[in-house]
């Protein structure tokens, strides 16, 4: 029958087999996976695969930093100022593995942490999804949409009341320009900024908006995994709208500044960006108005100059016409004259000569020449001797009065 | 208008006779008394009513000039 061990045996084996396994300290690698600051000061976490976060981790090493450890962990991260231990980031940390007996807990007290390799996994990360976004021809793709001329209505994606929104916000009050902006509350930060980010930057696309702004304020490196994350990277590179990010860092750059339209320092400058292109769109736009004004001007001027001349030209035509035509006139009052004079000596002449021919006709003429007319006493015109028989009694009418006589033989 | 003095001949319908009429008539008159020899009654009828249009007609000659100098005058004032 075999051996029958104890509880306590089992636990002072594992103890003794671990000590003599992991004599000292070692160092481990993996990515934080429920950190939890308890009261006391201490910090727990498990330590997985970096691929397993989200899922039920296939190995997982729980972590202790006790407070004593803790205060040296915390002067180093401070010094390296590139990282904050958050769930899911990739951390390597040196310590001793113990065996705790009343819990049967394999588990690592930390000692120290490398904050170059955390950056340095970062970095790497950083690199292949750079070279899988340029491979996808999206490094560059949303640069390519044309620079929003008149960028007033404006999606924020920031954390709400922050004090990046503040920042930026209040940069665009202080321009005096009409800015409307659409705020897109999301987290910026930990576990939930990745797919808070994505899906505004979808719903943000749907908006009638001139160009979408992405803020948040500076941070360790590990605070900005988020806008190194592919699904961001992607959704800002594939936005149909110009996307702006003032995402706060003091050296290198994520991701998403290098997918986007424009990548600015802080939010401030972001802001300074957008204000900066409404002021060139009204400096252009005024420039364009002088020009016009120019330009219309002077052609006006050539307008009024051809108006002046026609006028002048129809002046001169038309005084022309007014002299030719008054010379006309002229010409035909002259010849109405003649005519009527030619015409008054017709009439008179015609009527002197009816005058004249009257005149001739005149029998009174004919008596005044000693020429005389015989009638009988009955009044009928003597013209022949048949006409007046012997005895006839005469009356015989001169120019100065009348003779009666009787016809006979005076013997 | 005034026939200044002459008589003033109408028509059958009692409009004044027309200047061309009257001069009409007095030159058929005329051709008459000229062509034949005419009763020297109506001679002296013919030679009154041939001076009687011949004073006529100097009449309306007369006040047509004056109207005509007036019209000029009222022209050469515009």
């Amino acid at each position: 029958m075999s051996e029958t061990l104890s509880v306590r045996e089992v636990c002072q084996t594992l103890q003794r087999v671990i000590d003599e396994r992991f004599d000292e300290e070692i160092w481990v690698r993996g990515a934080i996976s429920g950190l939890n600051r308890s009261s006391g000061g201490h910090v727990y976490f498990d330590l997985v695969e970096p691929g397993e976060l989200g899922r039920r981790p296939e190995a997982s090493l729980p972590v202790a930093l006790f407070a004593n450890a803790k205060f040296r962990v915390n002067a180093i991260l401070k010094k390296s100022n590139a990282m904050r231990m958050e769930d899911g980031v990739e951390i390597r940390i040196r310590g001793r593995i113990t065996f705790y007996g009343p819990q049967s807990r394999i588990q690592l007290v930390m000692s120290l942490i490398d904050p170059a390799f955390t950056v340095g996994q970062l970095e790497m990360a950083r690199a292949r999804l750079l070279a899988e976004l340029a491979a996808e021809g999206l490094l560059d793709a949303n640069r390519r949409l044309p620079r929003p001329l008149l960028p007033l209505r404006i999606a924020l994606i920031t954390s709400a009341a922050s004090a990046a929104e503040a920042d930026f916000v209040n940069e665009l009050r202080l321009s005096g320009h009409p800015f409307d902006i659409t705020l897109l509350d999301c987290r910026v930060q930990g576990n939930e900024a990745v797919a808070m980010i994505a899906a505004a930057l979808e719903t943000a696309a749907e908006l009638d908006v001139d160009v979408i702004a992405i803020v948040r304020g500076g941070g360790a490196r590990t605070d900005l995994v988020a806008f190194d994350h592919a699904d961001v990277a992607r959704a800002i590179a594939t936005s149909p709208v110009p996307v702006y990010v003032g995402i706060g860092h003091e050296t290198d750059q994520s991701v998403a500044d290098h997918v986007a339209h424009a990548s600015l320092k802080t939010p401030t400058a972001c802001a300074g960006a957008l204000v900066e292109l409404v002021r060139d769109f009204r400096a252009r736009l005024d420039e364009s108005e002088r020009r016009i004004t120019s330009v219309a001007n002077a052609a006006i001027t050539i307008a009024q100059h051809r108006i002046d001349a026609a006028s002048a030209r129809v002046g001169l035509v038309a005084g022309a016409g007014v002299e030719r035509r008054v010379a006309h006139l002229a010409t035909m009052v002259d010849r109405r004259d003649r005519a009527l004079e030619r015409g008054w000596e017709r009439l008179d002449e015609r009527l002197a000569r009816c005058s004249l021919r009257t005149e001739a006709l005149d029998p009174a003429r004919s008596l005044a020449r000693g020429w005389s007319i015989t009638r009988t006493a009955e009044g009928r015109l003597v013209r022949s001797s048949d006409d007046a028989p012997d005895g006839t009694v005469l009356v015989t009418t001169v120019a100065e009065g009348t003779v009666t006589s009787r016809v006979g033989d005076p013997r | 208008m005034t026939d200044h003095g002459a008589t003033a001949l109408t028509t059958t319908d009692g409009h004044p006779l027309p200047y061309a009429d009257a001069i009409a008539e007095l030159e058929a008159i005329l051709a008459r008394l000229e062509a034949s020899s005419v009763d020297v009654d109506a001679l002296a009828d013919q030679v009154a009513r041939a001076t009687e249009l011949i004073a006529y007609c100097r009449a309306r000659l007369a006040t047509v000039r004056t109207n005509v100098a007036a019209v000029l005058e009222a022209e050469s004032h515009d």
